[in-house]
């Protein structure tokens, strides 16, 4: 908290003309990665990010992360605490988009790691087919395990495009304009996924046997 | 994953033979992939399959079509496409499997660099041939162009597309089952391949821009006639289109690539995966549900809506959420314009009345100047005349000016002028008339010195 009260210059080195709509994706929860999509956003934030970073916790106590992955580099913003910091406007993910969220990682890496175009008819015939899945998603979604009929497809449909459509709001995943059928590619800040629960994956072990216990 | 709208388009014309019904063929072949990729989906559920026919549906797919997929939905069971069987559960017919199979089996040999590349020379030559006239060159186009090499670009495209989503499928598969450095080695091998194929057609593509140099340099564009330029506009969409969609291909073999050099990070990862797929089961089995309702959609179709409680280990996914919601509306920005209590009002001026009114004054201004030296002129003669006749001065001064309004004015004030000068002023009874203007008369006036009485 240093810089508070004290007067901050913005410089930017690099297209000063990206920083509005850059700035407004980033406080809007959306990552920024070198995709086509965003390559113009991507590209200011590598130019400028000393800058970039120092506005951000100078004047909103926030930090501008960037994560490297295989997949690729991907930044957003994230708290450094925020009890402290000055944007107070935050939002959970749903409970279903996250448990969506998870489960779509891992069939990505299990199952589909090599498609790089998925349909949420994919995704569908992946629950309905996967006898380690299907029943705990169907006691979630449907009350209780259930033989495949309209009315269960319908809901596993729903929870698929309604998290679809969350995750495309924060740059997950990214649904091309010109695409012939409804795929989607998953992004590279869709690792965020295994780095917010990567403690939880390496322990999941213990996990296992303290919730037996 | 398979674009079954380039497969129907392929096989357009066989297809419809078969199956009249363009939806009908989609339907049905895109089911039968989705059994081919999954040996254990021999069945579909009805919403399955609704959700198949609305993909294909030719009307706006956001609009209630609820209508038309249950009359399609029938359709394909009263056709015997489709044959319900136990569990309320839907499963293609013998008949429809085998014409599938029929297809598919036509698909994989298609692509075929070198086909293209004769194919495209033999183009080239006949345009040569046919530029002559304007005739020739639309001849050209119907029977060469759009029956001949349209096709079979478009042919090679969805032979490269369809070999690519084969591709995804068997590493997707291989890796389950092998090694990772075994698994490294297979994907390179086999996607050299398809490097290799993307290469050879993107060659063979040059002929491509041959038709269009040929278009570009040949009299008949010096013509500027509007047929040939909208016929060569549309030769250059399919050029563009092909080079297009060749540069996602391209896209996506640099996406497998990058999958395939990422083997080298997870090479002594196994039990990593292993406990990423415990997590999930973990997680699954202690979610939680509760208030589940039924609940329809748009479509009237029925489904369960529930609450869920993730398990307590897992910590929710926190995202920034700070712009205004606003922003793009014009309340955001009327917050940077003039304040709300601040009215601006445009003044309307009438340019063209002031214009009037200038030209009015100065002509009164000239009109006054005039004046003024006509008066200097008759008081200079009055100094070394004793008389002057006023009469003749004025229908003089009337040729001269051609205008009435300032010789009248003129005598009214010169008269005056006069009289309060002392001279004297005569009118007689005689009549004068202008004897360049017989409308133009006035009464002798003659003006004495009075000093010459």
């Amino acid at each position: 908290m240093e810089h508070t009260n004290k007067e901050f210059y913005l410089e930017l080195k690099e297209s000063p003309e990206q920083f509005a709509e850059t700035d407004f994706l980033l406080r809007s929860g959306v990552h920024i990665q070198d995709h086509k999509s965003q390559s113009r956003f991507f590209r200011f934030i590598e130019s400028n990010y000393p800058d970039l970073k120092k506005y951000y916790e100078s004047l909103f106590n926030i930090d501008l992360v960037p994560q490297e992955t295989v997949a690729g580099k991907y930044y957003f913003l994230d708290f450094f605490d925020e009890q402290k910091s000055k944007i107070k406007n935050k939002k959970n993910l749903d409970s279903k988009v996250t448990l969506f969220a998870i489960y779509l990682y891992v069939i990505n890496n299990t199952e589909l790691k090599f498609s790089t175009r998925i349909t949420k008819l994919d995704i569908l015939s992946a629950v309905n087919s996967s006898t380690k899945y299907k029943s705990n998603i169907h006691k979630i979604l449907l009350g209780i395990a259930q033989a495949d009929t309209e009315i269960t497809d319908t809901t596993i449909s729903k929870w698929i495009s309604s998290s679809l459509n969350e995750l495309e709001k924060i740059a997950w995943i990214y649904f091309p304009n010109n695409s012939d059928d409804d795929s989607f590619e998953i992004l590279p800040a869709f690792e965020r996924i295994l780095k917010i629960y990567f403690d939880a994956i390496n322990d999941i072990d213990n996990i296992k046997i303290s919730l037996e216990e | 994953m398979f674009d079954n709208e380039k497969i129907f388009n392929l096989f357009n014309e066989k297809f419809s033979e078969i199956i009249p019904d363009r939806d009908s063929g989609l339907v049905v072949f895109s089911l039968f992939l989705v059994t081919k990729d999954n040996s254990e989906k021999k069945s579909f559920s009805e919403a399955e399959i609704r959700q198949e026919i609305r993909k294909y549906l030719e009307s706006n797919p956001d609009r209630d079509n609820s209508g038309i997929v249950e009359k399609q939905l029938q359709k394909l069971l009263g056709q015997n496409f489709i044959e319900p069987i136990k569990d309320k559960r839907i499963a293609l017919t013998g008949y429809s499997v085998q014409l599938c199979s029929l297809f598919l089996n036509q698909i994989q040999p298609l692509l075929n660099p070198s086909e293209i590349e004769k194919i495209l020379e033999d183009v080239e030559k006949t345009l040569q041939s046919r530029l002559e006239t304007l005739e020739d060159f639309n001849h050209w186009f119907e029977n060469h162009f759009t029956l001949v090499a349209k096709p079979k670009i478009n042919d090679q495209i969805i032979a490269l597309d369809y070999q690519l989503i084969e591709i995804e499928k068997d590493f997707n598969k291989q890796f389950k089952t092998l090694s990772i450095p075994e698994l490294i080695r297979y994907c390179n091998v086999n996607l050299d391949r398809v490097v290799e194929d993307r290469k050879k057609l993107s060659k063979s593509f040059n002929g491509l821009d041959k038709l269009s140099a040929i278009l570009t340099d040949c009299h008949l564009n010096s013509l500027s006639d509007l047929n040939f330029i909208t016929t060569k506009g549309l030769i250059n969409d399919v050029i563009d289109k092909a080079r297009f969609k060749l540069e996602n291909t391209e896209e996506r073999i640099a996406q497998i690539k990058n999958n395939v050099r990422g083997l080298f990070d997870i090479i002594d990862k196994k039990p990593f995966f292993r406990k990423l797929e415990t997590f999930l089961d973990i997680v699954l089995e202690n979610t939680v549900s509760t208030n589940k309702v039924n609940r329809k959609d748009v479509e009237q179709n029925l489904y369960y809506k529930t609450d869920i409680a993730l398990p307590a280990f897992l910590k929710p996914i926190c995202v920034v959420n700070n712009s205004p919601d606003n922003f793009n509306y014009p309340a955001f920005y009327e917050s940077f314009s003039n304040p709300k209590n601040q009215k601006i009002e445009v003044r309307i001026v009438n340019k063209e009345a002031i214009q009037q009114a200038r030209d009015r004054k100065l002509k009164e201004k000239e009109r006054a100047l005039k004046i003024e030296a006509w008066l200097s002129e008759i008081l200079e003669k009055l100094k070394s005349q004793p008389e002057i006749d006023f009469s003749q001065l004025y229908f003089d001064v009337l040729d001269r000016e051609q205008d009435i309004e300032t010789v009248v004015k003129g005598t009214e004030y010169i008269l005056k002028k006069l009289r309060k000068k002392n001279f004297q002023i005569e009118l007689s009874n005689e009549f004068l008339i202008n004897k360049n203007n017989a409308n133009n008369s006035i009464w002798n006036i003659r003006i004495k010195n009075s000093t010459s009485n």
